[in-house]
């Protein structure tokens, strides 16, 4: 049963450490917009309708593709059509910025909310964003020095992650006995893969900063 | 002891006021770090004046400090003086996970040369990168990074790849915040100048790493005039590397191009996205007779948990609270990792 236990909190673990891993390589690679329509005075602003129409212009202009199609319109109360859009993933400090901006829909007024993730937090226009606690912040970064959110809106197929057969996920169980344990007093439990990341096209992922966090 | 506790060790070459690095093969921080000069330990017959022969650091003291000891120049009997170093000391951290420096502040910013006044110079190292926050007169390169390329003194760094960032308008008041950058490579880059010429030369604001034969990809705002330059690719030609020049020349002819010029400082809250080079892949390295294309500019993960040794530790003279070695002195230093702690 303890067993168990530790295999699920280091399975999460593992699955944390991916995406922090994949956090980091866009945090240091993608193409920056700063957000600029918002009115807090600094630069990054914090983000505004007008931040995301432009970044869904750039993609657009570099041909990037939706990656979710269109929730059409239902004739139920307090819903709101969402668009084909791109997905943006960025840390739960923007919360606050997100409910803000002018015509932001929350997932539970979509019309349908069976093709959504538990992380998502809501759309606007044509981004669909996905928060999560390790969302990409660098801290003292805009002109002022405060801190910055940094918001990838991604089109489909920007970038990827290369697995190695057989290194996806490993668990390691070691009994009382090893590592130096001649009276047979520890239990080590760990986890391993092999992960390579890169973004595929650089014009269909673009780093969108914004402070207000 | 078991031997999992003692968890690296090693040799280096100590250069005066040069803070060195040390990659832990181990990702767990270390508990316990010991370094000791081989070169002046016991030496009778050699330093002309103190010289410091040992310093440590545990994990119970503030990150930047240590404790160290100065040998005294008598050469026939020595006397060691135990000592207490302040600051930019001794450093433990993962580079993707790195400590916040307060910002230091700053009075003066030179737009040619890139030389800044601040208050104290001394928690920075040459190689160092910092941030520039809320410089006034000179808001075109708020929150942009820098390379410490030179320390004149104890009151001014040198940002030398400034280029034409500086937008020839000095800055004044500002606040100068050393950061470690992520270790993620080919890592984006700030351009702070590019030419008109037939193969371009880009200059970034920190020190890249970009490599021959490597594709990049330009974003050039129109705010910075030459947004000809805006999502072409380029291969690089050749790369340099230097105190004043960090560059690369790529096989676009800009001759014919709009002046590439910072925005006024004025026109900054107009919100500019700043003029960037970013990693696109990797194109035939150029003029080779078989054509072949270099792997060395993939995608890779170099994040690493560092002992990082401040400039304090390699002072030019040993004293009261200040250290004091010969450039050359070999040190060897070890790392533990407790088995078990009993802390405060």
């Amino acid at each position: 049963m303890v067993l168990n236990s530790a295999a699920a909190r280091l399975g999460q673990a593992l699955r944390e450490t991916q995406d922090a891993l994949v956090r980091d390589q866009l945090e240091s690679t993608a193409s920056v917009i700063n957000c600029v329509g918002g009115l807090n005075g600094d630069l990054p602003t914090e983000m505004s309708i007008s931040d995301v129409d432009d970044v869904v212009t750039v993609l657009q202009n570099n041909s990037g593709e939706y990656i979710t199609q269109m929730i059409e319109g239902e004739d139920r109360f307090g819903t709101s059509p969402i668009g084909d859009s791109y997905g943006c993933m960025l840390t739960t400090r923007m919360i606050p910025v997100l409910n803000g901006i002018k015509g932001f829909v929350r997932k539970f007024q979509y019309p349908n909310v069976s093709e959504t993730l538990a992380t998502e937090w809501g759309g606007v226009d044509n981004v669909r964003f996905f928060i999560s606690e390790q969302g990409s912040v660098t801290p003292g970064a805009s002109l002022l020095g405060n801190d910055v959110a940094n918001c990838f809106v991604a089109a489909k197929e920007a970038y990827k992650v290369v697995w190695q057969a057989g290194g996806k996920a490993r668990f390691i169980y070691l009994p009382p006995g090893y590592n130096n344990d001649p009276c047979m007093l520890r239990h080590t439990a760990g986890c391993s893969f092999y992960q390579g990341s890169c973004i595929t096209n650089d014009l269909w992922i673009q780093n969108l900063r914004s402070t207000g966090i | 002891m078991l031997p999992y506790e003692m968890i690296a060790g090693g040799t280096f070459v100590a250069t005066v006021s040069t803070a060195v690095e040390i990659s832990l093969q181990s990702q767990a921080p270390p508990d316990f770090f010991i370094m000791r000069n081989i070169t002046e330990w016991g030496l009778v017959t050699g330093p002309p004046a103190a010289q410091t022969i040992e310093a440590w650091w545990e994990r119970s003291m503030a990150q930047g400090t240590a404790r160290f000891i100065n040998q005294t120049s008598s050469a026939t009997a020595p006397s060691m003086i135990a000592q207490a170093l302040a600051a930019n000391g001794v450093f433990t951290y993962s580079t993707s996970n790195p400590p916040v420096f307060p910002g230091v502040a700053a009075t003066a910013i030179n737009a040619t040369t890139g030389v800044v006044t601040v208050s104290s110079s001394a928690t920075f190292a040459i190689g160092d990168t910092v941030r520039i926050v809320n410089p006034a007169g000179m808001l075109q390169v708020g929150g942009l990074a820098f390379t410490v390329t030179a320390i004149p003194d104890s009151t001014h760094i040198t940002l030398g790849y400034i280029g034409v960032a500086g937008a020839g308008v000095n800055g004044t008041t500002a606040s100068i915040v050393k950061f470690i950058p992520s270790r993620w490579t080919p890592p984006a880059k700030i351009i702070t100048n590019i030419t008109k010429a037939t193969q371009a030369v880009i200059t970034f604001s920190t020190a890249h790493s970009f490599i021959v034969g490597e594709e990049v990809s330009f974003r050039v705002p129109s705010a910075y005039g030459m947004d000809e330059m805006n999502n072409r690719l380029g291969i690089v030609q050749s790369t340099t590397i230097s105190s004043t020049v960090n560059s690369i020349t790529v096989d676009i002819d800009s001759s014919g191009f709009t002046t590439f010029a910072y925005p006024a400082s004025g026109l900054v809250k107009s919100g500019p996205s700043p003029a960037m080079a970013v990693p696109a892949g990797s194109g035939p390295y150029p003029g080779a007779v078989q054509p072949f294309t270099p792997v060395q500019d993939a995608f890779d993960n170099k994040n690493t948990q560092l002992i990082y040794l401040g400039a304090g530790l390699f002072g030019p003279t040993a004293g009261a609270g200040t250290t004091g070695i010969t450039t050359g002195d070999v040190f060897q230093w070890t790392a533990f990792k407790y088995s078990q702690y009993n802390g405060n």
